[in-house]
């Protein structure tokens, strides 16, 4: 039996979390089709069902969204990615760019760089849904908060390598998810809510 | 539907804010960024007191390209103006007076006095351009088209053979050559907070005027400046919402009877145009109904009427019916069979989303739901008193997943089927997760039942109770305050006798006195709209208007089909013209 380690299952849970959140936007729209299909007056698709229910939410909010979500795809690669601790391999591995001193940064870029064509599809998942006042300024205030938290951490603990804190790493994955629930969360309620 | 809401005076300001309210994130201390209202609707507040407008963060100056943002009407006249001296001198009138001062028909004279007097209109066409109407020109063109349909531009700026330009071909204004450069094609127009920004979203297909009835700038603008714009744009939707002002006397004193009669006298004036010529429809709501419901606390008030216009202002139809509710199909209804501007009383009720059927029925039935107290049918989800069997239509804004045949059959029973079914429209919105809502728009509530009108202190279960409480308290102030009415000291002579005939008439009993009297004698009766029946103007060259025969046409002027007609046959001519010149 393969035995998952610990940090497997956290970084599982991440990208479950994420995956979850997106089949559940994919079956939102699929229940929402089909309940508007048995009161429909004349034919419709799902393009014209997608343009209907798209709501602008904001420049502001978009902006934070994503760069929020950047940060996010960072903070995951800084906390699995920059040291080898857990998968044996990360950028602290190669030596040309360990010793850099703008390493970390440039790590981040790539990171950001790898992830762009995702962040076209985050304003448009989000129009989706009511997003409660009081969760935008959630969102706004307290998850890049909570991010950067977690990147000073993890960038600590890359720079105490070889060391380790476990302590240290447990917080950060913490606050990394905190963040990460919070961006999920109006897809979480909103198509939850729905399909109850 | 996605108006540009206009917001006249205090009240309307203070509503306009709820609509306006910004739904994006933004930093408490110093917001900036982009302005994002519910439905993408846009809006200007307009005011005649500086003051006021200086009391408040909400709105910044429109000409100095913020937003959201106001206009003080008189802020295109020059202190030393000419057309504003002429005119204080000949009438009386000041084009500078703020809008506290409550006489609706003070306002009412200035725009008549500019629409009838050739010395005024050269003076104005002299000094503001070729403009006959500066005041108005200026709060349309320089102010409200901008955010409408009619405007074809970037979204932004102005046409260039339009009014800003005109102005800035050496208009001799003090300020507002300057004030409207931001306002030209492609600049973005600055936020409240210190970075410059753009309007998002996409333009207006109609105006909503929000103003109170009984207060000051709001009554006495919304009827010259619907007409100026409806002169300037004969298709474009013009919807009013005037919430009637509460009994007693308001925050500045003023007695109620007063603040009666600028309401009567607005409404009569707004509801006496023939199809075409004026606004689309009036939507009522009463400030003295909101009051009992929410303490007399006027935000929550406002608050109240936001969300209950919300569900006509959402933009997530159903997609099988994409734009049902796009403005002119929304004028078209609301004009259906009707030669007169309608009357529409809302009824809004949300309730937490239920699975299953029935659905249907418990929202219907909950809008219109019905209470006896002290041997009198109240309706409490009303924001106007009536009785909902009188109306002649029902248009139903509804969210959640309901079926249409099954709101039809409902609103068709809770009316007890006084209203046909084909005279119901619904219009279906996808709404959100947690609650459904409905709101009931009912059109000209009142009628087909002779009534013992009662006037009582408050409480009025009907539509025509109602009307009847404001008309006879206006009657009554009419009665009372003759000389207060006519004999003000910056009047002329000739506006006071102007004003003498229009109040209480010459001898061939037409001033506004004895048509009030005949209104409410109608309503005894039971009288099918409309409720009044004859405009009635103060400097009147003709004189006395006689009681039209027809009261589907103005005596002068063409209905709307008419005008249509002319307008093929001109048009037809001018190609023929054209062809035979090539």
């Amino acid at each position: 039996m393969i035995q998952m380690r610990y940090e497997d299952f956290w970084f599982i849970f991440a990208f479950l979390l994420m995956v979850g959140a997106y089949a559940l936007h994919g079956t939102y729209l699929g229940g929402l089709y089909s309940k508007l299909h048995k009161l429909k007056k004349r034919d419709f698709n799902m393009d014209q069902l997608c343009q209907t229910c798209k709501q602008p939410q904001g420049s502001n909010f978009n902006t934070l969204a994503i760069s929020s979500w950047s940060l996010l795809f960072v903070c995951l690669a800084f906390l699995f990615f920059l040291t080898p601790d857990i998968y044996g391999y990360g950028l602290l591995k190669i030596p040309t760019t360990a010793s850099g001193e703008l390493s970390f940064g440039f790590f981040a870029l790539v990171v950001m760089g790898i992830s762009l064509p995702f962040y076209g599809f985050i304003p448009r998942i989000y129009s989706y849904y009511e997003v409660p006042a009081i969760l935008k300024k959630a969102i706004f205030y307290c998850v890049p908060v909570l991010l950067f938290s977690s990147l000073l951490l993890s960038t600590y603990l890359g720079t105490i390598y070889p060391a380790r804190n476990d302590a240290f790493w447990n917080l950060s994955y913490l606050l990394m998810i905190l963040g990460e629930a919070a961006l999920l969360l109006p897809i979480y309620a909103g198509a939850g809510g729905r399909l109850r | 539907m996605r108006p540009c809401i206009v917001g006249i005076g205090g009240a309307g300001g203070s509503l306009l804010m709820q609509f306006l309210h910004n739904r994006d994130v933004n930093f408490a201390f110093k917001p900036f960024g982009e302005s994002l209202a519910f439905g993408d609707v846009k809006g200007v507040w307009l005011d005649s007191d500086q003051d006021d407008a200086n009391d408040q963060v909400f709105f910044g100056r429109l000409e100095d390209g913020k937003y959201p943002g106001y206009i003080i009407s008189h802020d295109v006249i020059d202190p030393n103006s000419k057309t504003r001296k002429y005119i204080m001198n000949y009438y009386g009138h000041d084009l500078k007076v703020q809008g506290y001062d409550r006489r609706a028909e003070y306002l009412k004279a200035i725009f008549e006095i500019f629409e009838k007097n050739e010395v005024v209109k050269n003076l104005a066409k002299e000094e503001f351009n070729g403009l006959e109407n500066p005041l108005l020109s200026y709060i349309w063109r320089g102010g409200l088209r901008q955010f409408t349909s009619i405007t074809a531009t970037n979204g932004f700026g102005v046409t260039e053979n339009s009014f800003i330009d005109q102005m800035k071909n050496g208009a001799p204004l003090r300020s507002l050559e300057k004030a409207l450069s931001p306002i030209i094609p492609g600049k973005p127009r600055k936020s409240n907070g210190s970075s410059p920004s753009k309007v998002q979203g996409k333009v207006c297909d109609s105006l909503l005027f929000i103003a109170s009835l009984g207060g000051g700038t709001g009554t006495g603008f919304i009827n010259p400046l619907s007409r100026y714009v409806r002169n300037e744009e004969r298709a474009f939707p013009i919807f009013v919402l005037g919430a009637q002002t509460e009994m007693g006397k308001d925050t500045r004193h003023a007695e109620e009877g007063k603040r009666n009669l600028a309401a009567t006298i607005a409404m009569y004036d707004l509801l006496t145009k023939t199809k075409g010529e004026g606004i689309d429809c009036l939507i009522l709501v009463d400030n003295q109904t909101l009051a009992k419901r929410c303490g007399d606390n006027y935000e929550a008030m406002d608050k109240a009427v936001f969300e209950a216009m919300k569900p006509i202002l959402d933009p997530k139809n159903y997609p099988d019916s994409f734009n049902q509710d796009d403005a002119p199909a929304l004028r078209g209804e609301v004009l259906e069979g009707v030669n007169f501007p309608p009357i529409f009383v809302p009824f809004y009720i949300r309730r937490i989303s239920s699975k299953g059927k029935g659905g249907e029925a418990d929202l219907v039935h909950g809008a219109l739901k019905k209470e006896e107290r002290d041997g009198r049918i109240l309706y409490p989800n009303a924001l106007y008193p009536c009785d909902p069997k009188r109306a002649d239509m029902a248009l139903v804004f509804v969210s959640g997943f309901v079926d249409e045949n099954a709101i039809i059959d409902s609103v068709w029973e809770a009316t007890e089927a006084k209203i046909p079914k084909n005279r119901i429209n619904v219009y279906r919105k996808i709404g959100d997760a947690r609650k459904n809502e409905i709101l009931i728009l009912l059109r000209n509530p009142y009628g087909g039942v002779p009534t013992n009108l009662i006037s009582e202190d408050e409480g009025a279960s009907t539509f025509e109770e109602r009307m009847f409480q404001i008309i006879q308290s206006a009657l009554d102030f009419l009665n009372e305050e003759k000389i207060s009415l006519i004999d003000q000291a910056d009047y002329k002579q000739r506006t006071k006798d102007a004003l003498k005939d229009y109040f209480y008439g010459n001898g061939d009993k037409s001033g506004l006195r004895e048509h009030l009297e005949e209104a409410i004698e109608r309503l005894k009766e039971g009288s099918k709209p409309p409720l009044f029946d004859h405009p009635l103007e103060i400097f009147s060259s003709e004189g006395h208007h006689e009681k039209r025969q027809d009261k589907s046409y103005s005596s002068r002027s063409f209905t709307l089909e008419q005008r249509e007609e002319i307008e093929g046959i001109v048009r037809e001519l001018l190609a023929a013209g054209g062809s035979k010149a090539s």
